[in-house]
């Protein structure tokens, strides 16, 4: 510190809005910022561009603001003139740097950051688990004591019996206790009568319980049969039936609440005609104190919505760990369309370089790449259809039948993409002739090259022996593959691979790209007689590298 | 000291010039913006400083051995909302402190952002200190003394830990800021008997004074 020191000062803390242009106290931010933005605008630097730029764009930052605020009911008429004269008040500033009519900006919202954030995801999952386990300790005593209640008891089907082992499993709650319904919370009285659940033993009014069959029961215990008919009946319309004729109405108005399937209406219309046959038989005491007859007890047993609740969770979770048999031929079907993506790069691949008469890949390589896609893709077509065709009637059938429909759909879409991407494979014959043309070419190349190096070999007269050998070899391998042209199919590759090796036998074979590229002629013939398609490729690859390396350097292929 | 011989050779005025620069005060909220000016300013310290709304202004003047610098301070306020305002405070500033706290890692990292922002948005000859206030509760701190160090050198910002409540540092972040500031071009005789080697760079940044 050289000397420092601090005067005094004299002026008063300002705070507030201030304007750090002007020193004006603007009182709030909109004003605030209103007023720098008018009175007090950026201006960027001195030169021309920088300031066109920067006022066109200033521009069309306004005139967007502008158009923002603009109401709905504003026609475009409006909006039209608004915009003019933003335009003819952006060229004046141009000119005299006017400054642009005033848009207050939104105040910004209060809480614009999150603030301080604390992750609680590893106190959720701590709770959640309690809350899991809990569940699942719950539910599997539900399960343990359905299956008791289900599978025991007394044989004869004395209700009071029942009655009396039911209670020896699950206490119950003594009616005095209950006042109202821990549910919903309404009162009982002689309306609205007191109900057991038979699973937990807590009282509940009758809208707050359910019928389960034993049916359904049998197979919500038994976790072998997960698809069986496990579907929970709302048997509570059953047991209503008992009340005979006149309650009847008022019973299936309330029935319109659920989505019944017709399934279950005319289980409905069944149990109707067997209640009213019941109700004569039945004891009255029985109708009285909203007891089940003798033979519903045997068929059904109460139990409260919330025990209801967390049979059903455990029965879809059970749906869930086993998916249904669609499901799987979709896995498959996945699979199959993989292996075509696959095959058919390959293919293509194949035929293009057939059509290009390379004899790198035999015309059977083709037909056998081409029948082995066309049978998956067979395949696939005949498994979606089955997929998309095979829907049954389970509870979320339309749903089902959707997907179903959905899955057919993406596989004939993605079939219809891998067929567009196969071309059609040229014949056999074709092949040959295609060879033969490139051979032709090959040889016409090279014959040119020759004539190039015997020019200069006048200048380098030790060339002129292997020019001369050139010319000759290439004038009997003009001649050699008409020869061989009928009769020459695609498994004679080996022919044409000999000629080739003759042929670049006689020519230079001093240079070691010569040797490279035999060898890599003979892997290639062992590949592609082995069928090794993708190191085929990779010495195709490498074939052509070598052979555009000696071009580089001038010497014949 | 860098600043130091930067400040020798930037003053080629006569003593008694004086010098007006705006100053501005970024950071979090709550970190000690202001608790900081009013030490400098008025050597006062407020155990339960209010909360700034919108900005303060306040003056302070300086003496070094050949200038008079004047500081127009713009205490902004930290608070998230009032975020946008900031820019017309730093705009034309030619100095700034991001402040920061000691104990509050998040506050350092709002102070990188600011300067951050200052390097992207404010002029560029901006002289810009970092500032690590309530350094009197260091047995608390979660930021370092090397950490803050190494990011101020990387950054070319002049670098203190400050306490606004025992008023450690808190003039010497000034003096420091002061000495670094540009004053003026050159006018007259320059100081004689040392090379002059920063004059064509100095010249360049001058932007004071006009």
């Amino acid at each position: 510190m050289d000397g420092a020191a601090s005067a005094g000062n004299s002026n008063v803390v300002r705070q507030g809005f201030i304007c750090p242009f002007c020193m004006e106290d603007f009182g709030e931010y909109e004003r605030l910022i209103c007023h720098v933005e008018d009175d007090h605008p950026e201006e960027d630097s001195s030169d021309l561009a920088g300031m066109f730029v920067s006022n066109v764009k200033g521009f069309f930052d306004k005139a967007k603001r502008g158009i923002k605020k603009l109401d709905a009911k504003k026609s475009i008429a409006e909006i039209a003139s608004n915009v003019e004269s933003e335009i003819t008040e952006t060229t004046e500033k141009l000119v005299e740097r006017a400054p642009l009519p005033r848009i207050p900006k939104p105040l910004p919202p209060d809480e614009i950051s999150p603030g301080t954030m604390r992750s609680r995801t590893k106190e959720f999952l701590s709770t959640r688990e309690l809350n899991i386990n809990e569940v699942a300790v719950r539910t599997n005593m539900l399960i343990i004591r359905l299956d008791r209640l289900i599978n025991g008891g007394p044989k004869d089907k004395d209700p009071i019996k029942r009655k009396e082992y039911e209670r020896e499993i699950v206490p119950w709650l003594d009616d005095a206790e209950a006042l109202c319904c821990p549910l919903c919370a309404a009162r009982f009285g002689i309306t609205r009568r007191r109900h057991h659940c038979r699973l937990c033993g807590r009282v509940l009014c009758h809208n707050c319980s359910k019928f389960l069959s034993f049916e359904t029961a049998r197979s919500l215990t038994s976790s072998s049969n997960p698809l069986g008919d496990t579907k929970i009946d709302f048997d509570e319309e059953l047991a209503e039936t008992d009340v005979p004729g006149t309650s009847q109405v008022k019973e299936n108005g309330r029935l319109s609440f659920f989505d019944f399937s017709q399934k279950s209406m005319d289980k409905m219309k069944k149990a109707m005609a067997g209640a009213v046959q019941k109700v004569h038989s039945a004891a009255t005491e029985e109708i009285i104190s909203g007891a089940l007859t003798s033979k519903e007890l045997s068929d059904h047993m109460r139990v409260c919505n919330l025990c209801l609740r967390d049979l059903n969770f455990r029965e879809s979770r059970m749906e869930n760990k086993d998916p249904p048999s669609y499901v799987q031929q979709y896995e498959l079907m996945k699979e199959m369309i993989e292996e075509v993506k696959n095959l058919v790069p390959t293919y293509v691949r194949v035929v293009s370089s057939l059509n290009n008469g390379e004899s790198v890949y035999t015309h059977k390589h083709g037909e056998e790449l081409r029948s082995k896609c066309l049978e998956i893709q067979k395949n696939i077509d005949l498994l979606s259809k089955r997929i998309g065709e095979g829907a049954d009637d389970k509870p979320n059938a339309l749903k089902e039948q959707q997907l179903r429909k959905n899955i057919r759909l993406s596989a004939v879409q993605s079939l219809q993409g891998l067929i567009g991407q196969m071309d059609s494979l040229p014949s056999a014959e074709e092949c040959v002739n295609r060879i033969v043309k490139r051979k032709e070419k090959r040889v016409k190349d090279f014959a040119r090259v020759n004539r190039t190096v015997m020019k200069m070999s006048s200048s380098m007269p030790q060339l002129q022996p292997h020019s001369h050998l050139n010319s000759i070899s290439s004038v009997s391998s003009l001649g050699g593959p008409p020869s061989v042209d009928d009769g020459w199919s695609a498994e004679d590759n080996d022919i044409v691979f000999e000629v080739n090796s003759i042929e670049d036998d006689t020519i230079q074979t001093d240079h070691p790209l010569y040797e490279q590229r035999d060898q890599l002629r003979k892997f290639l013939f062992q590949a592609s007689s082995t069928g090794k398609l993708d190191e085929m490729d990779i010495l195709e690859r490498n074939l052509k590298e070598i052979e555009e390396e000696m071009i580089r350097l001038g010497l014949p292929c | 000291m860098a600043a130091r011989n930067a400040g020798g050779a930037a003053r080629p005025g006569g003593p008694n010039r004086t010098c007006q620069f705006k100053l501005v005060l970024l950071g979090e909220s709550a970190v000690g913006k202001s608790s900081l000016v009013l030490r400098f300013v008025k050597g006062q310290f407020h155990e339960y400083q209010e909360s700034t709304i919108g900005a303060a202004f306040l003056t302070q003047t300086v003496c070094l051995d050949d200038a008079t610098i004047k500081f127009e301070i713009w205490d902004t306020a930290g608070q998230e909302r009032y975020h946008s305002l900031a820019p017309m405070y730093y705009r034309g500033a030619q100095a700034a402190i991001v402040v920061y706290d000691i104990t509050n890692q998040e506050s350092f990292q709002k102070a990188k952002n600011w300067v951050k922002e200052l390097q992207r948005q404010a002029s560029p000859n901006i002289v810009m200190a970092l500032a690590g206030n309530k350094a009197d509760v260091a047995n608390k701190r979660t930021v370092e003394y090397e950490e803050a160090n190494a990011y101020a050198e990387d950054n070319a910002l002049l670098f203190m830990e400050t306490s606004a409540k025992t008023s450690m540092n808190v003039n010497d972040i000034f003096m420091a800021i002061a000495k670094k500031l540009p004053i003026g071009p050159a006018q007259g005789e320059g100081p004689t008997g040392t090379v002059d080697m920063n004059q064509p760079q100095q010249q360049q940044k001058g932007s004071c004074c006009k």
